[in-house]
């Protein structure tokens, strides 16, 4: 297969910073929000002034994880991950749960299909 | 907006396959886990493998995946999907298009646990809701 040259208005032919994904920005080649691991096994991705860890998605082969939102809990720690080698969906998050109480229950159920069975799931009023 | 020139054939800088994306690699363009076939379709593979994993976006059938849905590992994934087809025997949450959810996996036996003083949170179709948590 032939090869392509990429060249830019002003020279610039690659972005700047290793395992990082460029981003055409008015013709340049600039470094994106997405980073890969050198060995293609994960992509991620960070944002400019972001502290404490990568958020936002986490794609990693190797450990059979697959993350979506704050998963690091850089900020409010809201997130979902795919544990796969556990077969586990993950949920965090501080206001996902709350603590006990006397609920009302409510005439509605929420419909669930797993492994090809119906199930309902009784829903209290919040 | 500016453009970027492109031509070919000449000296190699872009990254070496067709259709994966390309990121630096100490100065040089190389082969990510990411490609796209098509405008539409966009999804990430991994290495020594061309089946998609991990995650997986076509905007041309609707779909959309993240996790294990070819089920290559222990197929743990959440899918959006516009037919609601499952792809394989594995353990998938699903969002139909019909709004129902469909879970597979293993399911826990009969002998639940006790109550765990929390609830769970949901907002469906706007009005808030609660299901009572049981010990695992």
């Amino acid at each position: 297969m032939a090869s392509i040259t990429i060249s830019s208005p002003t020279g610039a032919n690659v972005n700047p910073t290793s395992l990082q994904f460029p981003v055409n920005i008015n013709g340049d080649f600039v470094d994106s929000s997405l980073y890969t691991k050198i060995d293609k096994s994960a992509v991620y991705s960070t944002f400019p002034g972001l502290t404490g860890g990568t958020k936002g998605i986490n794609l990693d082969s190797t450990l059979q994880s697959y993350s979506l939102g704050d998963f690091n809990n850089v900020q409010n720690n809201t997130a979902i991950v795919l544990d796969d080698i556990n077969s586990k969906i993950l949920l965090t998050g501080v206001n996902i749960v709350t603590t006990g109480g006397v609920h009302a229950v409510t005439t509605k159920y929420l419909n669930l299909t797993i492994q090809g069975v119906q199930y309902c799931l009784q829903l209290l009023q919040f | 907006m500016a453009s970027i020139t492109i031509s070919s054939p000449s000296g190699a800088q872009t990254n070496p396959t067709d259709t994966k994306l390309p990121f630096n690699l100490g100065g040089v363009f190389g082969d990510s886990m990411l490609v796209q076939n098509t405008s539409s379709y966009l999804y990430a593979t991994y290495t020594g493998s061309t089946a998609p994993e991990g995650i997986e976006i076509d905007n041309g059938t609707g779909t959309y995946r993240l996790g294990d849905f070819d089920g290559g590992f222990a197929g743990n994934a959440i899918q959006i999907t516009p037919d609601g087809s499952i792809i394989s025997n594995s353990s998938k949450l699903i969002l139909n298009v019909d709004n129902s959810i469909e879970m597979n996996g293993l399911l826990t036996s009969v002998s639940a646990g006790g109550n765990a003083g929390l609830h769970l949170k949901l907002t469906i179709n706007g009005t808030k809701y609660k299901i009572q948590l049981l010990d695992d």
